[in-house]
């Protein structure tokens, strides 16, 4: 009906039917060449080692190809859900594990139980048993847990040393602690909050100390006890209130980001950074010549005593819609096999809820207190406490998020956030039991 | 001087122009505004430019100043690690598919509602004038899932196809507009002639509408470019991602170099701006042909 | 301008041999066949989408499951008692009256200070056009960085001209992050009714101006009874513009806060997306999006009607 009506028309239509023969090509996958496609979110300098570590497994099932794409944690949660539900998404992803996270994926049905896997490859004789805890949602195992995180104060020793300041051990040294640095025009605690999750990590630290990590398994996992309670008040107060009062972190928490945070640390303007275990590697990269060590919190008076929360950092999952089960199945099992885990921590320095013979391989002073944190926890001799956004529900971390960058930005008071908590946790649980 | 105009004010061959101010203070004043504005709106494109060149280390020490070295790297890096030359394709790819199809089907319809006997015109214009005012939020949702079902997420459709279909209301509008200023009896003179209805239209008619037809061009190109929204529901694997979408995932990577933030923010920009400046006065008539149109 | 209809003897209508169905057929064949492209495509991935959206607002689909669990008004119960949408709407208004009213303004001013067209006129003219032709990505991450407390560049000003009081975390403050983020909006938008003021300058009318000044009128008052009176036209088609954008503004706040600190700029179109592709809440997340239909819908008929009574 229509003749092409000019060379521009022409070459569009053209373009269009090009396009057109493409596209079936793109929308399904050849018969014996099996593509595998992987997100995760690698991004700094272990990415190369994590290429290899694909590449290994690539190498060793010649029929398949990997794709891989990495993300930032936010574009990452923004865009997994849609990604995953066209159906046509990644196969698997390396995620974070928790009802908060993986949980809404699970609950609309988009990832695969893995049970059977872990009974055909054996994971439960490798894996601690905790950590697969930490993966499992509603009885079922959904994600292999990959790092085991733990969370405390990062502090820049060298620094330190040079400036004749001693390492604080109780919350009220770290009060006296700060003056002395901003007085030498130092940053004492390098602490951004923009995104809004690295909140959690300092609430899991406080809450961990002043209730304990017996209460706090018993609140998270059996859903005995309160948040409201005056501890989990003191908890929130003694972060975000008092020690931002005291001087101890950089101005405009709320408008700095966990990058430019950390690159505070790096360049040596702040003394020290209270995050997790996951950022040894890059501390190690940016940091080469100072020696840091990492810490528990210091002790908040009258608390429990200082310790460790720990969790499942990341995992990965499978998705329920790939077409290729069996290959994602085998891909999972070579990510935590010896050889494999060897460079998991030679390498890329994470820290996996694995046994690792760690003799042969080069580990920098940071990493092996890691690691012996790790195993003396591992032999019962530590407890750790818990994480608590991997194990929350949605709605709790929801009002994490929006409560502790209030009480920072000072419109909200540690008592209502405590109350809040409570009826968020409350709301959760109904929706999702407790893991 | 550049100006010829009559200090007193009045006509001109250029048009009314109000009268010059007698201090010249009065003028000073008017480039100090004008000055201060040129500044605000010029120093962040020039700041993220010549950041572009700097390493982040440098970027954070001494902000305002001109780059110590030129580093090429960061482009380099940026365009390559970046796939800046994937995304920068896949715009052209988008924009040509998406903007060649709106001129198309908007000539057509905005013709045919002009000039054309159609019995439900009236109706006809409602239902396209609802789509001018319902915004995409309202269909994202379930356009995604649509678009699921066709299996058209893995490809170039994904947002090919509604990038054409939700801007035919304002390409409709606009092309009617400019048809109906046409004068009738020279469609009637072909007919005479015993051309049929679309001679009419291919030969007669559509050279005519030509200004109408670079407006739309312009307007659309411009908003098919630097659309985020759609691509960010519908795009799902990074292959196919416009410009605008990678730049996002790429600041999501790579938060922490600021150097290469740098440079693949003016990596995407670059193709657009050059285009603007090479073309300024076609971008600002259409622009204004359009506006003043509506 | 009006159609007066075919002259006789060219009428399409006139050539149809046979009457009835298939005279109909003849006499409009050619206005269908023009019509049925643009009309079908925008039928299947327009029309319908939103038929179907609606049905979706009486659901609680979470995208996945097979069937759709009926609710009833549910959904609607729900929105009276969220208070992030109250929020959110309210952010929307501010962002609809503050980035209406800016741009406008400025975007006026600069046009007359360059209506005598001095000298630089084209410079000027290109850059404070320029930002338009951004992206909304570009343009958050080119102004994230310049609130940046660390190293951007608006506090490094700020403390370089004496005014370090006034330096803070502009994307981080709850009081302060939307008015920030709006700044950069308008940074952009201005320039679009800067040109279009530019344009409709042209065409105010010598005769009255001259009168005007030959009356003795000053500047002002020629601005107030004469020009703005002319530009009447204008100011509606831009308002309309920024007013209909605005309601659906997403992709600058999305790209540059997400939304927050603490939802403080959440409008109704990013909170719509998270509901929709982060919670899986796809029935609430199509009652929402109804919501900014009916909200740009209604303001859209106000404004004509405005407009109607105006003209008149």
């Amino acid at each position: 009906m229509f003749r092409s009506r000019s060379p521009r028309a022409t070459a569009a239509l053209v373009l269009l039917l090009a396009l057109l023969g493409v596209a079936p090509q793109m929308a399904g996958s050849a018969q014996e060449e099996v593509t595998l496609r992987i997100w995760d979110q690698f991004t700094g300098p272990e990415s190369e080692v994590v290429d290899q570590i694909y590449e290994g497994f690539a190498e060793q099932n010649p029929d398949v190809t990997i794709e891989r794409e990495s993300f930032g944690t936010d574009e990452m949660r923004q865009t997994l859900n849609a990604a995953l539900g066209s159906g046509t998404g990644p196969d698997v992803i390396l995620y974070d594990p928790g009802p908060g996270y993986a949980g809404i994926l699970v609950d609309a049905g988009l990832l695969r139980p893995l049970d059977d896997l872990a009974d055909q490859f054996g994971w439960r004789d490798r894996i601690v048993e905790s950590a697969l805890l930490g993966t499992t949602i509603d009885g079922e195992l959904y994600g292999l847990p990959l790092t085991t995180d733990i969370i405390g104060l990062y502090a820049n020793q060298t620094l330190l040393a040079e400036e004749g300041l001693q390492m604080p051990e109780t919350v009220e040294q770290l009060v006296a602690f700060c003056g002395q640095a901003s007085e030498k025009g130092f940053i004492p605690i390098a602490f951004g909050d923009s995104e809004g999750w690295p909140a959690f990590h300092q609430f899991s630290m406080m809450s961990n100390q002043t209730i304990g990590p017996e209460a706090m398994r018993r609140l998270l996992y059996e859903n005995e006890g309160s948040w409201d309670t005056s501890e989990i008040v003191t908890a929130i107060k003694t972060f975000f209130v008092d020690l931002q009062e005291a001087g101890c972190f950089n101005p405009d928490v709320n408008a700095i980001s966990y990058d430019d945070a950390n690159s505070l640390f790096y360049t040596g303007q702040a003394l020290m950074t209270p995050t997790g275990s996951w950022l040894a590697n890059d501390i190690q990269e940016n940091m080469p010549d100072q020696e840091v060590s990492l810490v528990p919190f210091p002790q908040i008076a009258g608390s429990q005593g200082r310790v460790w929360p720990s969790g499942v950092g990341s995992a990965y999952f499978v998705s329920a819609q790939s077409a290729h089960q069996t290959e994602a199945g085998q891909l999972l099992d070579y990510l935590v096999s010896p050889e494999t885990a060897q460079r998991w921590v030679g390498e890329a320095r994470f820290f996996l809820p694995l046994q690792v013979d760690t003799a042969a391989l080069e580990i920098s002073p940071l990493s092996q207190s890691v690691l012996d944190v790790l195993e003396s926890a591992a032999a019962g001799q530590t407890q750790l406490g818990y994480n608590v956004d991997v194990l929350a529900p949605p709605e709790f971390n929801d009002t994490m998020l929006n409560g502790f960058q209030t009480i920072l930005a000072g419109d909200k008071t540690p008592e209502q956030q405590a109350a809040d908590l409570q009826a968020a946790w409350e709301a959760g649980i109904q929706a999702t039991p407790a893991p | 001087m550049a100006t010829s105009v009559a200090p007193r004010g009045g006509a001109t061959r250029a048009g009314w122009m109000p009268p010059r101010l007698s201090r010249s203070g009065g003028e000073i004043a008017r480039y100090a505004v004008l000055l201060a504005f040129l500044v605000v709106f010029l120093l962040p494109i020039l700041w993220i430019w010549s950041s572009a060149f700097k390493s982040s280390i440098e970027i954070a020490r001494s902000p305002f100043g001109l780059p110590e070295t030129l580093r090429w790297e960061n482009l380099t890096e940026a365009w390559t690690t970046g796939r800046f030359d994937r995304y920068l394709w896949n715009s052209v790819i988008y924009c040509t598919a998406i903007v060649g199809g709106v001129v198309a089907l908007s000539c057509l319809a905005g013709y045919a509602l002009a000039l054309l006997p159609l019995p439900a015109r009236d109706a006809i214009l409602l239902v396209f004038l609802l789509g001018l005012m319902v915004p995409f939020q309202s269909v994202m949702i379930p356009l995604y899932y649509l678009l699921r079902d066709l299996q058209m997420l893995e490809t170039y459709w994904a947002f090919i196809v509604p990038g054409i279909a939700l801007r035919l209301p304002f390409g409709i509008f606009l092309m009617r507009g400019f048809f109906r200023g046409l004068p009738p009896e020279l469609a009637d003179a072909a007919r005479l002639d015993g051309a049929n209805e679309w001679g009419v239209f291919r030969q007669v008619m559509l050279p005519l509408a030509t200004p109408g037809l670079a407006t739309l061009v312009v307007f659309q190109f411009m908003f098919t470019w630097n659309q985020f929204l759609m691509p960010l529901v519908f795009v799902q694997r990074d292959e196919l991602r416009p410009v605008s979408l990678g730049t996002m995932f790429f600041f999501g990577r790579f938060t922490a170099d600021r150097g290469m933030i740098a440079a693949g923010v003016t990596i995407s920009m670059l193709p657009v701006v050059l285009l603007y400046l090479l073309l300024q006065r076609r971008f600002i008539e259409g622009i204004t042909a359009g506006a003043l149109k509506s | 301008m009006a159609q007066t209809g075919f002259a006789p003897v060219a009428d399409p209508a006139r050539r149809a041999t046979t009457g009835g169905l298939s005279g109909h057929w003849a006499k409009y064949r050619a206005g269908y066949l023009f019509v049925l492209p643009a009309f079908l495509l925008y039928a299947v991935f327009m029309i319908y989408p939103f038929a179907q959206s609606i049905y979706l607002s009486f659901t609680d689909w979470n995208g996945v499951e097979a069937t759709k669990g009926f609710v009833g008004f549910a959904n609607y119960r729900r929105l009276a008692g969220d208070d992030l949408l109250w929020s959110s709407l309210g952010h929307t208004l501010i962002w609809v009256a503050v980035g209406t009213i800016v741009p406008l303004v400025v975007g006026l001013a600069l046009a007359m200070l360059l209506w005598r067209r001095p000298r630089g006129f084209t410079l000027f003219r290109t850059v404070f056009f320029m930002p338009q032709v951004l992206s909304s990505v570009v343009i958050a991450i080119v102004w994230g960085w310049i609130y940046n407390p660390i190293f951007g560049i608006l506090n490094r000003g700020l403390d370089g001209i004496g005014l370090d009081a006034l330096s803070r975390g502009w994307l981080g403050d709850p009081d302060v992050a939307l008015f920030a983020v709006l700044a950069a909006s308008s940074w952009a938008e201005t320039g679009f009714v800067f040109v279009v003021f530019l344009a409709g300058l042209q065409n105010v009318s010598r005769d009255l101006l001259e009168a005007a000044m030959l009356d003795g009128a000053n500047a002002w008052q020629r601005f107030r009874n004469v020009t703005v009176p002319q530009l009447a036209n204008v100011v509606n088609v831009v308002t309309a513009l920024l007013l209909i954008g605005g309601f659906s503004a997403f992709d600058i706040v999305f790209a540059m806060t997400g939304g927050g600190p603490a939802n403080a700029t959440e409008l109704i179109a990013t909170y719509t997306y998270k509901e929709a592709f982060t919670q899986n809440r796809i029935g609430y997340a199509a009652t929402l999006s109804l919501v900014i239909t009916v909200i740009s819908l209604v303001a859209s008929v106000v404004f004509i009607r405005l407009r109607e009574r105006g003209e008149s």
